[in-house]
């Protein structure tokens, strides 16, 4: 199972979120419709959040996204996570309602994470965090000296 | 410790529910997207001419956990859907559920069994059905006499 890391980047910039087929006039197509896929509907992926010693783990569901569309972004104590969803299937929709979307979701990194650390890998459309925490946070078991 | 795992809890509610209220006002929240136990997999089926599509989203779910049956013009999706919890990890929130699914559709058209192909990739489940040459369309040409 091929696992890709998507990039992360660490920034106090305002969050950008770029759109592979955003409104450009040029490609408006003619006759004064726009494009469907100016908007893209957005969806909230299920996320789990999990904690052990060494790190807290966030696992995302986005079915669909390709690793190279994920995008993780780090704002002051914001973590923001989102990705994009072609839908490239021709033919007729008989049934259902699959449509392109953007995944995103956002929450607060607590205190004690070691921003520089965080890596992240995208298998089979789950999209997996890793947020270490800093050693000043880890439990640490104190030695216990006897004196006689 | 207690305040720190409220700062999660806090975020998610805060946000979320902003979220909420935005994908409400403009209204393009994509309410299929929420799958429940009785629509999962989320599922839509196409019509490309020479063949059928099913398409499923199956996020993390490994082909030998997958069952597909075609039986006569009834096609179904079937198997389980695991979300183990990560080894000697706590669980802080578990929105993906593991669930056990059987879904079944009934295709409008006749389609060749034997070239049916399944393909599973970045956790969305492609099935293929091929029509049955009888029912493909087929060009007339017209002659001018």
């Amino acid at each position: 199972m091929a696992t890709t890391n998507p990039t992360i980047s660490n920034n106090d910039n305002t969050m950008q979120t770029t759109h592979p087929g955003s409104t450009t006039f040029s490609k408006l197509p003619q006759g004064g419709r726009h494009d469907t896929d100016e908007i893209r509907p957005t969806s909230a992926p299920a996320v789990d959040v999990y904690e052990n010693d060494d790190e807290i783990l966030v696992v995302a569901d986005m079915p669909g996204a390709r690793a190279d569309s994920v995008a993780i972004k780090l704002e002051k104590e914001e973590l923001f996570i989102s990705a994009n969803r072609d839908t490239d299937v021709e033919g007729q929709l008989l049934f259902g309602s699959r449509r392109d979307c953007e995944y995103r979701r956002a929450f607060l990194v607590p205190r004690g994470i070691d921003a520089t650390q965080i890596t992240a890998e995208m298998s089979q459309g789950v999209l997996q965090v890793h947020m270490p925490k800093s050693a000043a946070v880890k439990p640490r078991t104190i030695a216990v000296k006897s004196r006689h | 410790m207690l305040g720190y795992w409220s700062d999660i809890e806090r975020t998610f509610s805060t946000v979320d529910e902003l979220r909420r209220r935005m994908e409400h006002m403009l209204g393009n929240v994509d309410a299929a997207a929420l799958a429940t136990d009785t629509n999962w997999p989320r599922t839509s089926v196409y019509d490309t001419k020479d063949a059928l599509l099913v398409v499923a989203d199956l996020p993390g779910t490994k082909d030998s956990d997958l069952d597909i049956t075609l039986k006569q013009d009834e096609l179904t999706l079937a198997g389980e859907r695991k979300v183990p919890v990560p080894q000697g990890h706590q669980v802080h929130r578990q929105e993906r559920r593991g669930t056990r699914f059987s879904r079944t559709f009934t295709l409008p058209t006749k389609v060749d069994a034997d070239a049916l192909t399944a393909e599973l990739k970045d956790g969305v489940l492609t099935v293929r059905l091929p029509k049955v040459p009888e029912v493909q369309p087929r060009k007339i040409s017209v002659k001018a006499v």
